[in-house]
């Protein structure tokens, strides 16, 4: 049987997971700390702007599973905030779990505390990855979806460094370019001429070190507005953000927080010592990462060169999806992406024809969009999001933005796309043969 | 795939070093010059110790200390007793693998000599080096009287030194041949701390006389006589391994008794791992003068600081 191996278990890593499988192959996932997807555990905003079209498209494609479990685990539905509307938040305290069970469920081996150091190549083909431990586990295709987080030495050479994100990499190892290993160059994303990388744009604060009445606003109403005495705005942080879609005046001005189980704290990094002084905030602490007084990861500084089919280029059976891919900033871009590369890597084992997904649909479009702008100059500066932003605004004037699920449904069937993630490849190419077989 | 090693004193008090000073760290790429990080992780980031100290380094120090006793165990072979002043530094040598640089007073630093740690007495601040008589350097380090000049400590006097330092409840057998006797007593000792099984077999070689002897017996440890030489004595080498369940061997010796030892483990039907003194020629010790360089797998290797499978360094 065709074997698969997904290298990070965040969630591009999840994404590409389900769709192999559900493609008909043996999945085996690798990541290197103890809980499935990485930056997904300190997010949880879904469906805001854009992204509600993107997963409302992968539902109708047939691999929408991952949304249905972030929307069961919702802690607030339709939320609008700054620049933003009909958010849900998925509560990530709860989340990851019940990925992991679905997961497992559908017979995707997962293996905790693997890190993947290096790569065994031949000829341009991978044959197989070693593990920190020197282990070597062998496959037909890879997919690297390790992300673009840390490790430590570009959040201190680049950022102000090791805030100690969800990452853990002095826990659990740096991240690796698995691509890099293999031979093809990293793209590394850029602020400006001379440095390097992005900021991750939020962090977390305890919900319960938070003054009565902001607690009870978050639980009610999911996001909470509060002004920063101006002495203590910082606008030139915005500058940093990888999250471009939040890189509004509205959100140097004020606190914003959201509620995700832990109030989500819409800036990248705030000395406490400051924060103390604003009424309400008296006794907060830090969630993630812990020493967000400080700093925040930085990422993007690992992209791998792709075709539109999710495949690195310069080697022969390497996949790749969500950040690795490109400036991709997202829950819903890395899922996704996930599916694509997943869903295309079992038909590369299987011989089969790989296919792009038509530029009428927002996650086709956003995937070659991406690969142009990277070829563009500049490209390396920017990031993307269906979530604001430069390609939130495409989308609309494309008239790719859709809030009716009934009408994305619509679409994709009249593209004769349905559910086309639900066939099991494998199965198919055995009837294939076996019709042909019968023929003699 | 590279080259899987690691450096022997990443995280120790000694890291960073002029090797990352000088953008030659032999696990950090930023302190090889780079922009992105990825490196051999060995549970720390050099590059951040290598930050927070200002880029400062901590040299290890040169040492004037007293010889507390000589002796001619025979005219070729000396042992040489010296005090150091400070607890810690003499706790610091108290481990397998540990050696130090010699020299008289009054010479110039090309009159080091690399020494292995023979035996370390914590309680009285005694370290024992053992030298084997046969050229200019150590001529003159056996000379010398009162006080020699040290530095140290270094570590990487042997290959393989996580299997014994994570070893429990396990049988080693342990082979000393002339003056590879010298490094046995630290791993024993290490070795009889987790309470594993040890037999021992001693070779005097060219030295003549059984160098670990006496102490192997203070620690209850009976010696057996070995010749490297005879058939019957390989035949016993094999047969020791194969009923007796040894789980791990130790070779301290001449790389042709690392080879010799290797080809018969490699006949097994089993794997054992082989852990090997360091014989390659040291200078500084410190990665910077490249007289342990060696070429393997198309990578410049300094012995001096890199940890290696006994297999990665004799090579089959
Ligand atoms: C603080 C923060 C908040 C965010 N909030 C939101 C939000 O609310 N909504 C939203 O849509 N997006 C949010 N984002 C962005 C979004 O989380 C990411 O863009 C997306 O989740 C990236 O997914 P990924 O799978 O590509 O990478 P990652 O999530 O980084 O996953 C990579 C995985 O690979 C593993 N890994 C790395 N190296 C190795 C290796 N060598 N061997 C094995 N495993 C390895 C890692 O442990 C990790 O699990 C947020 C990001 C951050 C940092
Ligand atoms: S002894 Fe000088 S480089 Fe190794």
């Amino acid at each position: 049987m065709t074997e698969i191996i997904v290298i990070g278990g965040g969630w591009a890593g999840c994404g590409a997971a389900l769709a192999a499988r559900k493609a008909g192959a043996n999945v085996t996932i690798l990541e290197k700390t103890d809980m499935l997807l990485g930056c997904g555990l300190v997010g949880g905003i879904i469906r805001n702007n854009g992204r509600f079209t993107a997963a409302e498209e992968a539902i109708a494609l047939g691999a929408g599973e991952l949304f249905h479990i972030a929307d069961s685990v919702a802690r607030h539905k339709n939320v609008d905030f700054p620049g933003h509307k009909h958010a849900t938040l998925y509560d990530v305290t709860k989340i990851e779990p019940k990925v992991r069970e679905f997961l497992e469920g559908m017979g995707i081996n997962i293996k905790f505390k693997s890190r993947a150091m290096d790569v065994k190549v031949r000829d341009n083909t991978i044959q197989g990855i070693v593990l920190a431990n020197e282990e070597i586990i062998e496959g037909d295709e890879f997919i690297e979806t390790t992300g673009s987080s840390g490790p430590m030495g570009n959040c201190l050479k680049h950022g102000n460094g090791c805030s100690m994100c969800i990452q853990r990499c002095p826990a659990y190892g740096p991240r690796v370019s698995i691509s890099k290993k293999a031979g093809v160059e990293d793209l590394v994303g850029k602020r400006s001429v001379d440095t390097y990388g992005a900021m991750s744009g939020s962090c977390k604060l305890n919900k319960d070190t938070l003054g009565e009445n902001i607690k009870r606003q978050l639980d009610e109403k999911g996001v909470v507005v509060v002004k920063i005495p101006e002495e203590y705005i910082k606008r030139e942080k915005i500058s940093m953000k990888v999250c471009q879609q939040y890189a509004l005046e509205e959100y140097a001005a004020n606190i914003i927080l959201l509620d995700t189980g832990y109030a989500k704290f819409m800036t990248p990094f705030f000395p406490l010592e400051d924060l103390r002084k604003i009424k309400g905030f008296e006794s907060a602490r830090f969630e993630d990462p812990y020493a967000a007084s400080k700093g925040n990861s930085i990422r993007y500084m690992s992209m791998a060169p792709r075709d539109d089919y999710m495949q690195v280029l310069g080697l022969n059976n390497l996949f790749c999806a969500g950040e690795k891919s490109g400036p991709f900033v997202g829950h819903t871009e890395a899922i996704c992406t996930g599916i694509l590369a997943g869903h295309n890597s079992v038909r590369k084992a299987l011989n089969m024809e790989l296919v792009k997904l038509p530029r009428t649909l927002a996650i086709g479009d956003i995937i070659a969009y991406v690969n142009e702008q990277l070829k563009a100059e500049h490209g390396l500066y920017k990031r993307f999001t269906f979530a604001g932003s430069t390609y939130f605004e495409r989308m609309k004037q494309l008239g790719l933005y859709e809030t009716s699920p009934e009408v994305i449904k619509e679409r994709v069937a009249k593209l004769g796309l349905t559910g086309f993630f639900n066939e099991n490849l494998a199965i198919k190419q055995e009837k294939v043969v076996g019709m042909y077989n019968n023929r003699f | 795939m590279t080259l899987n090693y690691y450096c022997i004193d990443a995280g120790s008090q000694y890291c960073p070093c002029h090797l990352a000073k000088t953008d030659n760290c032999l696990i950090c790429s930023m302190l090889q010059g780079k922009d992105t990080c990825d490196c051999r992780w060995q549970g720390i980031c050099v590059y951040q110790e290598y930050i927070w100290a200002g880029g400062k380094i901590e040299e290890r120090k040169l040492l004037s200390v007293p010889v507390i006793e000589k002796n001619f165990v025979t005219d070729k072979l000396v042992t040489i007793k010296i005090f150091i002043p400070s607890a810690s530094l003499v706790r610091d040598y108290n481990q397998p693998g540990a050696f130090a640089f010699l020299r008289p007073e009054n010479s110039l630093e090309y009159y080091d000599v690399p020494l292995c740690v023979m035996d370390v007495d914590e309680s009285k601040k005694i370290i024992n080096f053992a030298v084997n008589i046969v050229g200019p350097k150590s001529k003159a380090i056996a000379r010398s009287e009162n006080k020699v000049l040290i530095r140290g400590p270094y570590w990487n006097g042997l290959f393989g030194l996580k299997h014994i330092k994570s070893s429990y409840n396990k049988h080693w057998l342990i082979i000393g041949r002339g003056i590879g006797q010298a490094s046995i007593i630290p791993v024993v000792k290490n070795l009889l701390r987790g309470n594993n099984k040890i037999t021992v077999l001693l070779d005097c070689g060219n030295i003549k006389v059984n160098l670990a002897e006496d102490e192997l017996k203070k620690l209850g440890i009976t010696p057996q006589e070995f010749d490297l030489n005879t058939t019957f004595h390989k035949m016993r080498l094999r047969e020791i391994i194969e009923k007796d369940g040894v789980d791990f061997v130790y070779s301290g010796g001449s790389d042709v008794q690392h080879k010799f030892i290797q080809n018969v483990l490699n006949k097994l039907s089993f794997s054992i791992p082989l852990i090997i003194s360091n014989n390659h020629q040291l200078c500084c010790g410190e990665g910077v003068c490249g007289s342990c360089e060696t070429l393997i797998d198309g990578e410049l290797i300094h012995f001096c600081k890199i940890q290696l499978r006994s297999e990665q360094v004799l090579g089959g």
